[in-house]
């Protein structure tokens, strides 16, 4: 279950540019059939908007089929309209939970919020994992003073205290989506690295692993074939924890208003928002979504993380991993 | 010697810790800006004023009135750390230190009292979870931890703030900000007592003693010492965990501590100040860790043999 959501939410924040846009998926107009988000048309073919063109009730409904995604309002479009019944926009005009007080649709914006958290949980989690690996590595298998380094950044980059830490630097660096993920990995890889060095150090004194170097096999084969197997568990769960905290800190850090630009949408941002909007009498539909759907993406990467059963993290049952063949 | 060791070690560590922050704040902010962009008072004025920021946060040297370098920016700010001159522009070092000591006493206030909050009630029950494993209530409260270990800390704050203080006209920040704060570790000790308990019932020891016969109050209380025990190892990390998420939690329930000082002087880019706050937090981390690692050895002996031994 905790996988199918998870998958879901991935797949939720890929095609988010599909899922909420005011970009027809698919068209059929004057006989000839387009898809107009791949060609990237941002107008109807008679020069009104695509939502003008979708609900002109002039238009030949025989002839023409506009299949609008399901979320069919863009997240930055404001609905004038809409911001004067704000409290009762629920479910009108397409706005599945509403606007936002500047009139925004909320279910648009939640959509690309979970893209942003896809994205910097998902690229974080990838880049800390390698740097964690390759700095593990170096600490189990490198030489004297390449460990001392390796050992003394991991020290120094945990003793940072993460929040405090980006929050300082995104304050005065914004550096959008790709400069977010580089702040966070830079606080993220150090777990991973200490456990690889932990993990690493142990496998080093067994007889299989004496042998592979002895054989003179590369880092390389003997992280994948005969230490990866017994690794990839522990660090691919404690990778998931990071991507977890990662999408935390961010949201964090948009929460603050210190996050990603201001053209970015982030799952802070939206409670930010709804909070603010709350506190001068707005409903719950201004934020409580957005505190639902970070917390059903949470839980869900928790159960990933907490119940994984694989051939990949489970080398006892893998022949072609198993390291056997040189013991 | 050890002590030698570990106050040269954190030494270090600080040193590095502001050194790698100092230039990322310095290279992007410009303090001056807020003076220079106001409309208050002729341009003269805020050209004075401009440049009693520059040498108050040490980018211009007060003598000569030239730029300084970076690094002779950084051994400024922390000649005047060395000398507890800490001031931000504008203000007397007396009222900054009363400011800045009030605000370290809410935050740790808060630190504490979610701390002694989330060990005290998360630790019994994480033991009373594990002896009452399979129940409709053990589940029940498992699933209660577990939603508290999936929501972000500022979505627990907008909750009780929204939820409560609107809705029901509690307002009590103080007590939202310490169960805001005490939610994750509170999960987290649950959790981990919680399975050490279920891990534990079948160790060798406690089968040990039901052979003899212990009696079923004394094998608990067996348990509930060992199970704890796994808490102390983490415990220590939550402190300055809590001291730092606090900036979330006072930015939420505006109380003066130690995050609300630092996010006012982000706001005004006031880098020495923020730098002073990071580089105390990193501090806190050390000793924390530090405490951690002597109460686990004073209180498990296995940890203090040397390797091979036993």
């Amino acid at each position: 279950m905790a996988r199918i959501v998870c998958i879901v939410f991935v797949l939720v924040g890929v095609f988010a540019p599909v899922f909420a846009a005011e970009t027809p998926i698919v068209l059929r107009h004057e006989g000839e059939w387009a898809v107009p988000q791949w060609s990237g048309e941002r107008r109807a073919p008679d020069g009104q908007t695509w939502r003008e063109f979708w609900l002109d009730p002039e238009r030949d409904q025989d002839d023409s089929v506009v299949v609008m995604p399901f979320c069919s309002w863009d997240p930055a479009t404001i609905d004038h309209d809409a911001i004067l019944r704000t409290a009762g926009s629920v479910g009108r005009d397409g706005h599945w939970f509403g606007v936002d007080r500047y009139g925004r649709d909320i279910a648009s914006r939640l959509v690309h919020a979970t893209r942003t958290a896809v994205v910097i949980g998902g690229l974080t989690a990838f880049f800390a994992f390698l740097i964690g690996l390759a700095m593990g590595y170096a600490a189990a298998f490198g030489p004297g003073i390449l460990r001392a380094i390796v050992d003394r950044l991991t020290i120094v980059t945990m003793a940072f205290p993460v929040v405090i830490a980006a929050v300082a630097v995104a304050a005065v660096w914004s550096g959008g989506t790709l400069g977010t993920v580089l702040l966070l990995t830079a606080f993220f890889w150090p777990p991973i690295a200490r456990n690889a060095r932990a993990e690493l150090r142990r496998q080093r004194q067994l007889p299989r692993i004496e042998t592979a170097r002895s054989l003179g096999y590369s880092s390389w084969r003997i992280l994948r074939h005969h230490a990866g197997p017994e690794l990839w568990r522990p660090l691919l769960t404690l990778t998931v924890f990071v991507c977890i905290d990662s999408i935390f800190v961010e949201s964090a850090l948009s929460f603050l208003g210190v996050g990603l630009g201001s053209d970015s949408i982030s799952y802070g941002g939206i409670l930010r928002d709804g909070r603010l909007a709350a506190l001068n009498g707005a409903g719950t539909e201004q934020w409580l979504p957005a505190a639902v759907s970070i917390s059903a993406f949470v839980l869900a990467l928790h159960g990933v993380a907490g119940g994984r059963r694989s051939d990949f993290v489970q080398p006892r049952s893998n022949n072609r991993n198993s390291a056997s063949s040189v013991a | 010697m050890p002590v030698l060791r570990f106050v040269a070690s954190t030494l270090l560590t600080l040193f590095l810790v502001s050194g790698l922050t100092f230039p990322l704040l310095e290279l992007h902010s410009d303090p001056t800006a807020e003076v220079l962009q106001s409309t208050r008072g002729d341009q003269d004025a805020r050209q004075q004023a401009a440049r009693v920021i520059l040498e108050r946060t040490g980018r211009i040297d007060p003598e000569t009135g030239e730029e300084r370098s970076l690094p002779a920016r950084y051994f400024a700010w922390l000649g005047r750390v060395v000398q507890l001159d800490l001031a931000p522009a504008g203000e007397t070092e007396e009222a900054f230190r009363r400011r800045f000591l009030q605000a370290l006493g809410v935050s740790f206030g808060l630190a504490l009292a979610a701390f002694l909050f989330a060990l005290g009630l998360g630790g019994p029950l994480g033991v009373w979870l594990g002896m009452h494993h399979g129940r409709l209530e053990e589940r029940l409260a498992s699933a209660l931890i577990l939603t508290l270990t999936v929501l972000p800390s500022f979505v627990i704050a907008t909750l009780l703030l929204l939820g409560l203080r609107l809705a029901c006209g509690l307002d009590w920040p103080l007590v939202f900000a310490v169960v805001t704060l005490a939610a994750a570790p509170f999960a987290a000790a649950a959790r981990l007592v919680h399975s050490n308990v279920r891990a534990l019932e079948s160790a060798p020891f406690i089968r040990h003693l039901r052979h003899q016969g212990a009696s079923p109050s004394e094998i608990a209380g067996s348990l509930r010492l060992h199970a704890l025990g796994a808490v102390r190892a983490q415990s220590g990390a939550w402190l300055p965990s809590l001291m730092t998420g606090s900036v979330i939690v006072e930015s939420v329930f505006e109380l003066p501590g130690l995050g609300r000082l630092f996010l006012n002087a982000l706001d005004t880019q006031d880098v020495p100040t923020v730098l002073l706050v990071t580089t105390l937090s990193a501090f806190l981390v050390s000793i924390a860790w530090t405490v951690t690692d002597l109460w686990q050895r004073m209180a498990d002996p296995r940890t203090r043999l040397p390797e091979g031994v036993g």
